[in-house]
């Protein structure tokens, strides 16, 4: 039967996670953007055991099943815990799950632990100037020296590179013409030599990403995940956890309909009901923007859980989720800027909504892989 | 949580989609909407889907995916109409012997709600009201009408000589203006057993079986219209090669992936909503404002992609882009909706 129900074990854990943070996780800390506090929060979670629930027990997670994950990561979001903008992110999310299915023991047991307890954090190294949405054309390469590797070349839009310990690399160590069958996927530390990062100004201030130039970097041949030529494969696996992700911040687009609600409100003098049918019309399409997102992500997970393929939905899910978070931050902004209230947040939220339709496989990308692989439309 | 359905239920969809195919399949031309279906669809034990869900012997969410599966088959208008709402008030109504005689004339034939334009898919109307907008197959159809007289609402059916019955703008398949003359016959009442919340319940339930069955019925373009891209060369290639065409039809499938999922939670919502007053609800309306919108994409983009071939009669694409287009204007226009979602949900924020 379907049902939205939680069992009673599901109640339970959800009871649980806001129990948790009301007693460990203060206001200052929520909804919070300073990067030392969301450091902060990330601990308080590792100390918890809740920072990578859903890694299987073996490498210090919990085991939970999908459909607590879910629940973790959705209370988690409403409660003000970002986890998009976790440091902790590129490791728990990304590197992690790939290194589970695709490290060797060693590997696991070096870096699993000190992501866990936010000991060391990962940045990565994917894009490259000539290398954006045709990720199989890297050039950045990796010939063998020894017992190393020696890689040379540049990263891009490298999200953290100033604080991560360490990267992952995809590069390319097979003749470009073999494309993607020709990379393979390296972790090295920050540290290296050769290895220098050129943080970019971005269009909200701040520059949290950056340049990574890699000029003569040794990373020892233990440093290799999947073997030789198998990098593609890793890769993917990573971006299929990486797509998926965006969907917990539901909780986050919630909050902002209500800021929106009440920009509304507010202009009408503080009585809702006076609201314009235009201004009500706007709020009305975004709530089921927002909505269908969190149908979506509901379904995901149900499917998951059922041991069911998701099929065309991690694609749908990555390319209605930014666009409407981005109509969101426009009607948000021009409502604002129209009322009288302050449209500082929204005039932020405009740019910084940007790039979510471009990082995980920009929207047109994601119109590809749903025409020619779930509609069968050639390429 | 859980939106899968188990494997009874999924052999019963399977298996009333095949059915559904066979009792109205599709025509491939023509100018005519698809032949009535009424006495197939009783006799393959169709006809009183909404009885069956406020009997509570099947699921909601069951309901709105054999809705989407009519839907598929153009079957809207007349299959949320006659098989759902009708039969979901027939089963209100007060009287036992009153309640089986109109079960027994809605299984003779269909029937189309009186409507007035205003966002309610089952609209009460005033007691005076001889004319209106009617959805479904009206030249078929009995007439109804919803009435509240004090507290009591009333089902009425017209039992006088044939209404006038005039198709919008002469081309609507599932719309016309109806008018009665009150000279000439009258309104046989039925009380139903069902307050406000009743009925409020009922137009949520409704509105999602009617979203899912335009869901449906976009799916069903969407599939015609691949398979036209996939095989119309223009430039030396299949015009779905093209990106423009590629990410046109991604974005109609996304926005259907999305409607009929927001219309399955909103469903199994449904069933567990005692505590949640429907006027208060937002599911269904997320689930229409998606729907529709969905729905009309999967239309434009119906019409554009098949070029001058989907503007004449010689493909079934026009059947399909009236069903949505008639389907839309179902309680009122689509932004009376996305109004009155956005109106519950400042409600409920500030």
């Amino acid at each position: 039967m379907l049902t939205l129900q939680d069992s009673p074990e599901e109640a339970a854990f959800r009871r649980d996670i806001r129990a948790w943070a009301d007693a460990h996780l203060p206001g200052e800390l929520r909804w919070t953007e300073d990067y030392a506090a969301l450091i902060a929060v990330d601990r308080l979670l590792s100390d918890a055991g809740l920072l990578a629930a859903g890694w299987p027990a073996e490498y210090g997670g919990r085991g939970l099943p999908p459909g607590l994950v879910f629940i973790l990561n959705t209370e988690l979001e409403s409660l003000g815990v970002q986890r998009a903008r976790s440091p902790s992110h590129q490791g728990v999310n990304n590197l992690g799950p790939a290194l589970i299915g695709h490290g060797t023991t060693e590997q696991k047991q070096r870096f699993l632990p000190r992501i866990l307890d936010v000991a060391e954090l990962w940045c990565q190294g994917f894009s490259e100037t000539e290398a954006g949405s045709d990720l199989a054309s890297v050039r950045t390469t990796a010939r063998v020296d020894g017992d190393d590797f020696v890689v040379d070349g540049a990263k891009i839009w490298t999200s953290g590179a100033s604080e991560a310990d360490w990267i992952y690399l995809l590069v390319r160590t097979g003749s470009r013409a073999e494309r993607h069958r020709g990379l393979s996927f390296l972790v090295a530390p920050m540290t290296s030599d050769g290895i220098a990062v050129y943080p970019i100004e971005q269009i909200v201030g701040g520059s949290d990403f950056c340049q990574v130039t890699l000029d003569g970097v040794r990373v020892p041949k233990a440093n290799l995940v999947g073997g030789l030529g198998q990098g593609w494969a890793v890769a993917m696996t990573l971006l299929s956890s990486e797509r998926l992700s965006g969907r917990h911040r539901y909780g986050l687009f919630r909050r902002e309909l209500e800021m929106l609600a009440r920009v509304l409100t507010d202009t009408a003098g503080g009585d809702w009901h006076a609201a314009g049918s235009d201004g009500l019309h706007r709020l009305g399409r975004l709530v089921a923007d927002i909505e269908g997102m969190g149908a979506l992500a509901r379904r995901t997970e149900s499917l998951h859980a059922a041991g069911q393929d998701p099929g065309a939905l991690p694609s749908v899910n990555k390319l209605w989720w930014p666009a409407a978070h981005q109509r969101l931050a426009e009607a948000g902004l021009f409502h604002a800027s129209s009322s009288g209230a302050d449209p500082a947040y929204w005039y932020r939220q405009w740019l910084a909504t940007r790039p979510e339709s471009i990082y995980g496989g920009t929207a047109q990308i994601q119109r590809n892989i749903i025409a020619e692989r779930f509609l069968g439309l050639p390429r | 949580m859980n939106l899968e359905y188990d494997e009874e239920e999924s052999a019963l969809l399977r298996q009333v989609g095949d059915l559904l195919e066979r009792i109205a399949p599709v025509p491939a031309s023509g100018r005519e909407a698809p032949p009535a279906v009424w006495t197939g669809l009783v006799d393959a034990g169709l006809s009183e889907l909404g009885a069956s869900v406020r009997q509570h012997e099947l699921p909601l969410p069951v309901a709105v995916d054999l809705s989407r599966r009519a839907g598929r088959q153009l079957l809207v208008e007349q299959f949320v109409s006659s098989a759902y709402a009708l039969p979901a008030l027939s089963a209100a109504v007060a009287d036992d012997d009153a309640r089986r005689e109109l079960a027994a004339r809605l299984r003779a034939r269909p029937g189309v709600l009186l409507a007035d334009g205003g966002p309610r898919l089952m609209p009460v109307v005033p007691d005076t009201a001889a004319t209106g907008r009617c959805f479904g197959d009206v030249p078929r159809s009995d007439l109804y009408r919803i009435v509240r007289l004090a507290d009591l609402f009333v089902l009425q059916r017209w039992d006088g000589a044939t209404p006038v019955v005039a198709p919008l703008a002469q081309l609507s398949l599932w719309i016309a203006a109806v008018a009665v003359d009150p000279a000439r016959g009258r309104w046989a009442g039925y009380p139903l057993r069902a307050g406000q919340a009743a009925v409020d319940r009922l137009e949520a339930d409704v509105l999602l079986v009617h979203s899912a069955a335009m869901v449906g019925c976009a799916e069903r373009l969407l599939e015609i219209t691949l398979d036209h891209v996939r095989g119309r060369v223009q430039f030396g290639a299949p015009i779905g090669s093209f990106q423009a065409v590629k990410h046109g039809l991604a974005d109609v499938y996304t926005a259907l992936v999305v409607a009929w999922n927001a219309i399955l939670s909103a469903a199994a919502a449904a069933e567990e909503a005692a505590a949640v007053a429907p006027e208060q609800e937002i599911a269904p309306l997320v689930a229409r404002v998606l729907a529709v919108d969905a729905a009309l994409s999967a239309a434009r983009a119906g019409a554009q992609f098949h070029g001058g071939i989907g503007y004449t009669a010689e493909l079934n694409v026009h059947l399909f882009l009236k069903t949505i287009l008639d389907g839309a204007q179902r309680g009122g226009p689509p932004c009376d909706a996305a109004i009155e979602l956005g109106r519950r949900f400042a409600a409920s924020a500030c």
